[in-house]
């Protein structure tokens, strides 16, 4: 018997019909060629088609900037906090959120964001002769 | 992964720049490809190099050296990832999903018939195109593609069931658009 226009079966088979062509044509696209890679590593400035650095008179003078900007907010900002506030100022900044922690041997890895380990070596730990580390 | 390229990841590990480029040469293709899925033509290449560095800095830590496939793969897809999203818009963020796609997507063919990628691919969020080419592309599991996205399978099946729902819409509407 054949089917109605429509049927679930028939519209699955198309709807897996189109994802198939659709891989397919990502399979294709995916293959085009690659441009060979740049001797590693390079200046990005050097490639072809890119903004080019900004020239060093440039970016002193905004660093001259931002400096200037913060060390007047912090004045403002002192000028203004309350003394009896004093105490909440020396406060210990909150540390860096550690996203994942890893040790092996003597070293500690931290990422502080996924893509960003920072590499601690710590010292072998040392006991004193004679001391005995409690279980409890 | 061969023995050869296991030596090249140790020197590499060790400061060798040029066992380094050797490992760049052999990926670089296959990475490229993926960075073209997740953040297209133009910043492919940046979206690997930025990948490519911070592997390096990181190579000293990895400690098995016939994971550097997989760990590479990893690196460079989480840059292209960080990339894409820092290109689209702001307020595409805030918006709904689907809701955004709406309005970012194009047809789904060219005029000849033939089916357009790029333009699909732009229309889906950028994890749904890393799932949707490490699963085609790469003939990854979903544990594999979890581990590379740093998400559960169980995500990776939810991505792609979306990605898939999200590109039949398109291609359905292509289809319809050709036969009117």
């Amino acid at each position: 018997m054949p089917r109605r226009e429509g049927h679930p079966d028939q519209e699955t088979q198309e709807s897996q019909h189109r994802l198939e062509r659709f891989e397919e044509a990502l399979r294709r696209w995916a293959e085009r060629p690659a441009a060979p890679p740049p001797p590693w590593p390079v200046p990005r400035s050097s490639r072809a088609g890119e903004r080019p650095a900004l020239p060093r008179w440039q970016l002193v003078a905004a660093s001259l900037a931002v400096a200037a900007m913060l060390a007047t907010a912090s004045l403002l900002l002192r000028s203004w906090w309350a003394p009896e506030n004093e105490a909440h100022t020396a406060a210990p900044a909150a540390a860096a959120s550690v996203a994942a922690v890893a040790s092996a041997d003597e070293v500690l890895v931290l990422w502080l964001d996924p893509d960003t380990p920072l590499y601690l070596t710590l010292p072998a730990a040392v006991e004193a002769p004679g001391t005995e580390r409690s279980t409890r | 992964m061969n023995v050869g390229e296991e030596g090249a990841v140790v020197r590499a590990a060790a400061g060798d720049h040029a066992a380094f480029g050797t490992l760049v040469e052999a990926h670089w293709e296959r990475l490229l490809r993926l960075a073209r899925s997740v953040v297209g033509d133009a910043d492919a290449a940046d979206a690997v190099q930025d990948g490519l560095l911070v592997a390096w800095r990181g190579l000293p830590a990895l400690r098995q050296p016939d994971a550097f496939p997989a760990w590479l793969t990893r690196v460079v897809t989480r840059r292209a990832l960080a990339r894409a999203r820092r290109r689209a818009p702001w307020w595409h963020r805030l918006r709904p999903l689907a809701e955004a796609e709406s309005v970012a997507a194009p047809e789904g063919a060219n005029g000849d018939g033939e089916i357009d990628v790029a333009r699909l691919l732009a229309a889906l969020a950028p994890r749904q195109r890393a799932v949707m080419h490490l699963t085609v592309i790469e003939g990854m599991s979903d544990g594999e593609i979890g581990r590379v996205l740093g998400i559960a399978a169980a995500s990776v099946r939810s991505h792609r069931r979306r990605a898939r729902h999200r590109l039949l819409a398109l291609l359905q509407g292509d289809d319809s658009h050709a036969s009117s």
